[in-house]
């Protein structure tokens, strides 16, 4: 049985492309209730290791555990319970962003969702194109279906890859308070975000990622004592660490 | 002339030049023999024309004449609003300070690319013309390929700007060279002074345009405002209300998917066009084994036709996160994607058999030949749902697979008759296994 609280545990995953070592021997614990941070220097592995841990690429070695279920025995409960919004945004052209949001919501069998996808659109700003094709949308706007979708539920646990790169500043304020009133009502969050700034002030937990490994992991007290500590930020801390500078790690 | 519309004009030449030696010679003899055979037969059918027939050399050339003008007229407006603002040399001209003048030579230029065919064409009408008819005939065809194209484009741009509405600018254009080609074309033999009429009309025109052509510099990048393509929503999420909920969402998302896609709409009216036409056909030239045409005519088109699922401008492909993170159950998207086209194959089924009673097939005969059809389009749409799962990452090779699976089942099945279908059967399961394994686990 697993921990209490403890909602996703991913145990010495490898992942690998060919001789190519993506990821190397993570081991990580989510709890339940908490928005987590992944940040890390272009091919650190950020989204190898979030592909891994929602199915797309396949586990050399290790297991993920989604509560008591084991995604590679039980992946369709898992999916019933994960929203998850991927850096490449694909969509159906022809389907307008409500029915996307309609065939998704039907799918994962929610119940009666048109007032949850009217005020979702409404956060993301989407009301008035909510109804055109979505061939016709920006990229931002397929960015923010794609997020809208993922949202959906909303889910016991939300996997966001980059997703939350480009959008206006009114949706990021939006979608903020949206996953944060989430992981109230006991949602786990993990977003991937090459924005240091977004992961420092949206998330309760950073974990780095470089050369295919976790680096290290803080929490937001971890990172108020480190800034006190060094007199520097935590940017500049970032910026050390993965250069290979600094060594200290929570 | 504008630098940058001379560097434009200058393209064909540079393209041209581009061209490989070997490439060069290839399209030299090509055009060589394209231009013999089709001058000699031109030369041939209009020898005939003039001594069989009451024609008269100038008139040919007016028939002629009006014959190619009036498809070349037809088109233009489709050109101009949806072909000639994609061409990316439009995006770099549109943002420099273009005359008015210049921009009409713009548009006629470019309307070039498309005009290649008829263009092509013209060469061995234009010898064959010089081969049996007067200089004066040949002048008078040669002036007015020059000239029409030029006042086509012209024509539409004017009306574009001076009425400011895609509608109403593409009707009145119809309108004016209906009313022309059915005036001077018509009325040929009724006027003693066709060409005087005819040079005074098209002097007229020009006169106009000229008077007001500084309507063409008020233009404001006109392209910005072409329409989108879009087809309308005619159908929608909600109207699926009914339908059985575990399907609901996968079978919606494929009809609309589709119905909403005009190549999709155009590939099945012109695969279904085709064949009714390979049916009639098939009654004229095998009326004594029409139903073994009929049998063989339909297979073929249902396994040939459907291949158009592997290509990505009439079906979208499915994605990582569809297929690997959302809760979708194998049997609910294969069945999804079975119904929704199930329904063509009825209509296809429709049309067969009411063309096989008309040709006065027993209904005996037909219904065995439905019910073969149906078993083998749901065969083929089976296979189709699994290589599509299969290799969803990868429709080109999934294409491969559907392929080579349906001549290896039909090659096995007709071949060796105990032994072919098992194995056919062994491997459907296998793949159907693996199929299943990329979405549930």
């Amino acid at each position: 049985m697993p921990d209490e609280g403890i909602l996703i545990r991913i145990e010495n995953i490898t992942v690998c492309y060919g001789d190519k070592i993506a990821v190397e021997n993570v081991s990580f614990t989510f709890e339940a209730g908490f928005i987590y941070g992944i940040i890390g220097p272009n091919g650190a592995g950020k989204s190898s290791l979030i592909n891994t841990m929602v199915g797309i690429l396949p586990i050399h070695a290790g297991r993920v555990h989604y509560d008591q279920d084991d995604l590679s025995k039980n992946s369709r409960n898992i999916r019933y319970n994960l929203g998850y919004a991927p850096e490449n945004i694909y969509l159906y052209d022809y389907l307008t962003g409500r029915e996307y949001l309609l065939m998704i919501s039907e799918i994962k069998r929610l119940p009666e969702t048109q007032d949850e996808i009217a005020y979702l659109l409404n956060q993301l700003n989407l009301q008035e194109s909510a109804d055109r094709i979505i061939v016709s949308y920006s990229h931002g706007m397929r960015k923010k279906i794609a997020l809208a979708a993922s949202l959906l539920g909303p889910p016991r646990y939300i996997i966001l890859d980059e997703a939350l790169n480009g959008l206006d500043p009114v949706a990021m304020y939006n979608v903020r308070h949206l996953l944060r009133n989430y992981a109230k009502q006991g949602s786990t969050i993990l977003l991937s975000s090459h924005i240091l700034e977004l992961v420092e002030n949206w998330c309760d937990y950073i974990i780095i990622m470089k050369d295919a490994r976790l680096l290290a992991a803080y929490s937001q007290e971890d990172i108020e004592r480190l800034c006190a500590k060094t007199g520097t930020d935590f940017s500049t801390h970032f910026i050390r660490l993965v250069a290979g500078d600094d060594q200290s790690s929570a | 002339m504008n630098v940058l519309l001379r560097y434009y004009a200058k393209q064909g030449w540079h393209y041209w030049h581009n061209l490989s030696l070997r490439f060069k010679i290839e399209l030299f003899i090509v055009g060589i023999i394209f231009v013999s055979f089709f001058s000699e037969k031109g030369a041939h059918l209009f020898f005939q024309l003039l001594n069989s027939r009451d024609i008269t050399p100038i008139g040919l050339a007016v028939f002629t004449l009006h014959l190619i003008l009036l498809f070349y007229a037809a088109t233009v407006p489709f050109m101009y609003y949806i072909l000639l603002p994609k061409q990316a040399g439009f995006h770099v001209l549109r943002v420099q300070p273009l005359a008015g003048s210049s921009m009409v030579m713009v548009l006629f230029l470019s309307s070039l690319k498309y005009q290649l065919i008829p263009l092509l064409l013209m060469v061995p009408l234009l010898i064959a013309f010089t081969l049996t008819t007067n200089v004066f005939a040949v002048a008078y065809f040669v002036t007015g390929i020059l000239i029409y194209p030029l006042l086509f484009i012209l024509t539409i741009h004017f009306l574009k700007i001076f009425t400011d509405s895609y509608y109403k600018s593409i009707s009145l254009y119809f309108l004016f060279w209906s009313i022309y080609f059915l005036f001077f074309t018509g009325l040929y033999f009724y006027l003693d002074h066709y060409l005087l009429y005819q040079s005074v009309f098209l002097m007229l025109i020009c006169g106009w345009f000229y008077y007001k052509r500084g309507i063409l510099d008020n233009q404001q990048y006109w392209f910005n405002k072409v329409k989108k393509s879009v087809r309308a929503q005619s159908f929608t999420f909600i109207q699926y209300h009914d339908f059985p909920k575990i399907m609901r969402p996968l079978f919606a998302r494929e009809t609309l998917v589709s119905l909403r896609n005009i190549r999709y709409i155009r590939l099945k009216l012109i695969s279904t066009m085709l064949y009714i036409l390979l049916l009639l056909a098939g009654h004229e030239y095998f009326p004594d084994n029409y139903i073994h045409f009929v049998a063989a005519v339909t297979f073929l088109f249902i396994w040939l036709h459907y291949a158009y699922q592997f290509n990505e401008k009439y079906v979208q492909p499915e994605f990582p996160l569809f297929m690997r993170t959302m809760p979708v159950k194998f049997f609910t998207l294969v069945s999804a994607r079975i119904l929704s086209e199930l329904i063509y194959i009825l209509l296809l089924l429709v049309l067969q058999n009411v063309v096989l009673m008309l040709a006065g097939t027993a209904i005996a005969t037909i219904l065995y030949l439905s019910a073969g059809i149906i078993i083998f389009a749901g065969f083929i749409l089976y296979i189709i749902a699994i290589v599509r799962i299969q290799f969803y990452h990868n429709p080109r090779l999934a294409g491969y697979a559907y392929h080579f699976l349906v001549i290896f089942s039909v090659m096995m099945i007709a071949n060796f008759y105990l032994v072919g279908p098992l194995i056919t059967g062994s491997l459907i399961i296998y793949l159907t296994l693996l199929a299943r394994r990329q979405i549930a686990r």
